[in-house]
């Protein structure tokens, strides 16, 4: 009884993690430039692949294991959103062109030396 | 042995946080390894050694001590909990957009301050600013930050973002 219902759960969380991977490939395909497929990417992956070191770790035995799994898990969440602003980063400082009605805008701002006045920068730039 | 001078230089000048890394290794290394013999005590001993003594560039502050207290703890975990929510909001907003036929999607990039000034809550919050939803860290120079966005509501929603507050508190409670 008790293998069945730890079986369906880890069934659940492999078509989750299935689920994401596949938003991600479609999320790929589908959008229009490198940095918005760069959001389906960095992000389902993550997910995707977490569902399913989740679902490894309700089924093999022993407690070493379950901790490689577990650090596994933690590289991946430290070292994808890296891989993905380096990528981004990349695109960027070469000038890949964005989507056609994509918009700029600047809301930095500077603190000047009166207190609490907030210089706002040109919108867009 | 310059190593060994070097690995006596930092235990004198830092030993609790030197023997706190060096405890932490040791234990997720005797987990990891499986076994608790002294073969495997000693080689651990040595390898977690010298990876305490390459530690430094993380967790110091500028006097090179490792310091941390409990409120930094609580509020890291407070963060990290936050943090898994937001991922998981962040796939579901993803898969939306990429599965609705129509695709609403309205990128851009936008311009953003932030104030923080040590190299681990950065990189961090800039981390979860990739995770989090619709929103991707393109560059981070001083402090200005460089976000993309695929909706302007998603974009402005990082502006002020609530786990922005947390990192600050972080931040600043290390400075005590």
């Amino acid at each position: 009884m008790l293998s069945l219902i730890r079986d369906i759960l880890v069934l659940i969380l492999l078509f989750g993690g299935l689920f994401f991977l596949v938003v991600g490939v479609v999320g790929l395909i589908r959008l229009p430039d490198i940095y918005n497929r760069l959001h389906a990417l960095g992000k389902c992956d993550t997910m995707g692949s977490g569902l399913i070191i989740l679902a490894m770790v309700l089924i093999v035995p022993g407690m070493t294991n379950i901790i490689k799994l577990l650090l596994m898990e933690v590289f991946i969440l430290a070292i994808n959103p890296v891989m993905t602003h380096l990528i981004t980063k990349t695109a960027y400082v070469r000038g890949t062109p964005m989507a056609d009605d994509s918009f700029v805008i600047n809301a930095y701002y500077e603190e000047d030396e009166d207190e609490g006045e907030l210089y706002r920068g040109e919108g867009g730039y | 042995m310059f190593l060994n001078r070097l690995l006596l230089q930092r235990f004198r000048r830092d030993l609790t946080g030197s023997l706190l890394i060096l405890a932490t290794l040791m234990i997720l290394w005797l987990l990891i390894s499986g076994s608790a013999d002294w073969q495997h005590f000693a080689t651990g001993l040595v390898l977690m050694m010298l990876l305490t003594l390459f530690w430094n560039q993380m967790t110091v502050d500028e006097q090179g001590r490792t310091r941390f207290n409990w409120h930094q703890i609580k509020l890291l975990l407070r963060y990290l909990g936050f943090l898994e929510l937001e991922i998981l909001k962040a796939n579901f907003v993803v898969a939306y957009i990429v599965l609705s036929p129509k695709m609403p999607i309205s990128p851009g990039l936008i311009v953003l301050n932030l104030n923080l000034k040590r190299d681990l809550t950065r990189v961090l919050y800039a981390n979860s600013i990739t995770l989090t939803p619709g929103t991707i860290t393109v560059d981070l120079e001083d402090d200005r930050l460089l976000v993309h966005g695929m909706t302007k509501h998603h974009a402005f929603g990082v502006r002020n973002w609530y786990l922005y507050d947390i990192m600050k508190d972080l931040e600043e409670s290390a400075a005590e």
